[in-house]
């Protein structure tokens, strides 16, 4: 079914040149700094009652050719935060720079010529496509807003496009109708490839699709990256995804970055409660290690981006707070980053507290750590979310 | 909604059940006397047999459900496993007598719940199972709640129409209810209209509605899909404490097998409208004998696969419904299959461990398969 292996595609497929960065290739290249997106809320009478902090100074740099993985719970700001890097949201302050340009001040003639370098593949493969165009107006659209591939290259470009993403090129003439939730998923990546991006938010890409389909999308991923030298966002809130195809990884809770660092070391050493309840929470397809599991489970939903806890957002749901006995520092104080191993950074008060606990450690041979809750308790306080004792989960 | 409150049996054993249900409530419960079938002996609580549902297309008969037979033991916690379109949610859908009519219809097949032929039931009847013996959790909690009446009324209807209880006594059940389902100051909150609650919070007064006529079986399909993973993990654990706690039998939905191998005693995993294996848990994923359920679960990613290698996945799509092949109806996406697989569908048979079943030509006696 792979055509993108035959020669000849490999002229059309191939990343166009790259400028060479402006700092001779030392710059990243995504770089966010203290950003912030907040969505006015309006009552009645058209009055302001306030702002949606969806995201809450930000910063992040995202590698030439790295795969960027951004996890949380729905309502952390992570596909706004996505938009926002595109410029598909504005910011309210804060700088975010590709390649070293200033993404919030370009004027639209430069947006768009920005706009080529970046694209975006979309969660819902159902939505995301217009039922009333054909697969070939779909991605050509893309071609024909950048200037790109016009006249006779119109329709190969097309055609090796839709080998490259595993769908055969008799296929541009039809309605996305036509095709499985999988196929319109390929579509929607040709379609973001269609111009030689260099950086591609995935937001979801998997999400809404079936198991066996998922695999075949993150292969189709993985290999896109190597062959075209991408660089991914990668937006989910599965996390065994993440850590599969990520090489950074970022945990946002509640409009702000609570821990950032290599795969490895978040899933093998987190340093964030947070970060440890979410690993914890992961289902395992293994019926023994489920068994012998103890979980922390968070109590309650995430709070209203609107109203944000004061001091440390997460001291509300946080199973080591409650275990420290509730310190006055988490509920006046927001925690400022700092680097707990190389590259690593985690903002939490109690961050080596943290690491000296065994919830939701991830080791390579057992799926999951199933050792003892930790040690935290201090104060003697049972430890929350605890399940109960026999109970499978 | 007066038919509603007729209900068949004598009054005396209506009130024994009421009487049961409220000494639950009160935590004075007796041990459950229902690890035994009504009736002694070793019946069980549910038994599906050749259970085949139609759906009627502008393109053809699509076999949704095609000769499934399975069964469930009282306080038991059975997975339905399976990708979109497999038959899991239409089985259940079968057993609630819930098919969309009249596109789809149960065309054959016998499902004895408690002894009694669900599909020889009256509609009435069936109406007072639904609800009633059999509780029913659905997958998105936005819109099975009803967006113009308070929490607190939607979980009493149940226990007005299904137990017979006055206004108030069935007002002070849903806050129990809810109570009991995580929800703080239910009191208040059970004067709340569905928009005012979280997903989550949603999906618990679905679980709390389901439960507010005791059930003895309890069907959830992907409860926990349209959930946070933090909120997935409440919910399911909810579930769990709920069905040890009451003894109830569930069978949970699902397409993800991490959730089915933390949760469930036995799988049954199916594939284009058949079961395709079953068995217990720890069988089905220590020794899967068909190449789907083996498939599958290469194609996940672990939290200890090696990062960044490309997964094993299936290639291909599920067969067409509407005229199946009369061979393995996974033969064409199956790496390991031969000419047999493409000549005739083998039958569910038994491989030896606990119970265990595959309908696999590769891993049958004299196969080719480990």
């Amino acid at each position: 079914m792979l055509g993108y292996r035959h020669g000849g595609l490999a002229a059309v497929t191939a990343p166009v040149e790259r400028a060479a960065p402006v700092d001779g290739g030392a710059r990243d290249l995504v770089e966010v700094d203290d950003l912030k997106v907040h969505f006015p809320i309006f009552g009645s009478l058209g009055r302001r009652h306030g702002d949606v902090r969806a995201v809450d100074g930000v910063s992040l740099r995202i590698r030439r050719g790295e795969t960027f993985g951004l996890v949380g719970e729905s309502g952390s700001g992570k596909t706004t935060l996505g938009h926002a890097i595109l410029r598909l949201v504005h910011s309210t302050a804060g700088q975010i720079r590709f390649d070293g340009q200033d993404v919030a001040a370009v004027g639209a003639r430069e947006l768009r010529r920005l706009r080529r370098r970046m694209q975006i593949i979309l969660q819902d493969p159902y939505g995301s496509l217009d039922p009333y165009l054909r697969v070939e107006a779909i991605i050509g659209e893309a071609l024909d807003i950048h200037g790109l591939d016009q006249g006779p290259d119109r329709k190969p470009r097309i055609a090796a496009l839709l080998s490259l993403v595993g769908l055969d090129a008799q296929y541009a003439n039809r309605f996305p109708h036509a095709f499985s939730g999988g196929q319109r998923q390929r579509i929607g990546i040709a379609r973001a490839l269609a111009v030689r991006p260099e950086f591609i938010v995935c937001d979801e890409p998997i999400s809404a699709l079936d198991v066996s389909i998922q695999a075949q999308i993150l292969n189709l991923l993985l290999r896109l990256r190597s062959e075209l030298g991408l660089t991914y966002l990668f937006i989910a809130h599965d996390l065994s995804v993440v850590r599969h195809i990520s090489d950074r990884v970022g945990v946002m809770y509640l409009g702000t970055m609570v821990e950032v660092g290599p795969a490895v070391s978040i899933y093998a050493r987190s340093g964030h409660p947070y970060t440890r309840a979410l690993l914890s929470a992961i289902p395992v397809p293994n019926p023994g290690a489920e068994r012998r599991r103890r979980r922390v489970i968070l109590r309650g939903d995430i709070p209203s981006p609107a109203s944000p806890p004061p001091g440390c957002r997460f001291h509300t749901r946080c199973w080591l707070y409650e275990g420290l006995g509730s310190p006055e520092r988490c509920r006046t104080e927001p925690p400022i980053p700092r680097t707990i191993a190389p590259d690593h950074q985690v903002a939490c008060h109690f961050a080596d507290e943290t690491l000296a606990s065994e919830v939701g450690v991830v080791q390579s041979d057992a799926p999951v750590q199933v050792g003892p809750l930790p040690d935290v308790p201090m104060h003697g306080a049972p430890m929350p979310g605890a399940p109960m004792p026999g109970a499978p989960m | 909604m007066s038919v509603w409150n007729t209900r068949p049996g004598p009054p005396a054993a209506r009130r024994t059940k009421l009487a049961s249900s409220l000494d639950r409530l009160g935590g004075r419960r007796e041990a459950p006397d229902r690890a035994t079938g009504a009736d002694g002996a070793d019946s069980k609580l549910l038994e599906v047999s050749h259970l085949s549902t139609h759906i009627w297309t502008r393109a053809g008969v699509v076999r949704a459900v095609d000769d499934v037979s399975f069964e469930l033991d009282y306080g038991e916690t059975l997975g339905l496993v399976g990708e979109s379109g497999c038959g899991k949610s239409m089985t259940a859908l079968s057993i609630l007598r819930l098919v969309p009519e009249p596109a789809g219809r149960i065309v054959g097949g016998e499902i004895l719940f408690e002894g009694e032929d669900l599909l020889h039931l009256s509609a009435e009847q069936m109406r007072d199972r639904r609800g009633g013996r059999i509780g029913m959790i659905f997958q998105d909690p936005m819109t099975s709640l009803n967006p113009v009446h308070r929490i607190g009324d939607q979980i009493a209807e149940s226990a007005r129409i299904h137990l017979g209880l006055s206004q108030r006594a069935a007002s002070d059940r849903a806050v129990e209810l809810l109570d009991k389902v995580g929800i703080p100051r239910a009191r208040d909150r059970a004067r709340d209209y569905p928009h005012q609650f979280s997903g989550g919070m949603r999906q618990r007064v679905m679980i709390a509605i389901a439960l507010a006529c005791d059930p003895i079986l309890l069907l959830a399909d992907e409860p926990t899909t349209a959930l946070d993973v933090t909120i997935q993990a409440q919910i399911l654990e909810l579930i769990v404490s709920i069905s040890a706690e009451f003894h109830t039998a569930v069978i949970l939905i699902t397409h993800d097998l991490g959730i089915a191998a933390g949760m469930c005693d036995r799988i049954n995993v199916m594939y284009a409208g058949r079961i395709v294996e079953s068995g217990a848990v720890d069988e089905i994923f220590n020794r899967p004998r068909m190449p789907y359920t083996s498939g599958l679960m290469a194609s996940i990613p672990g939290l200890s696969t090696a990062r960044g290698q490309p997964l094993r996945t299936i290639e291909g799509m599920p067969p067409n419904l509407i005229d199946p092949p009369a061979a393995c109806r996974f033969a064409a996406r199956c790496s390991d299959a031969r000419e047999i697989c493409h000549a005739g569908e083998p039958e569910l048979t038994s491989r030896g461990g606990p119970d265990h079943h595959a309908r696999c030509w590769g891993t049958d006696t004299g196969g080719w398969l480990p």
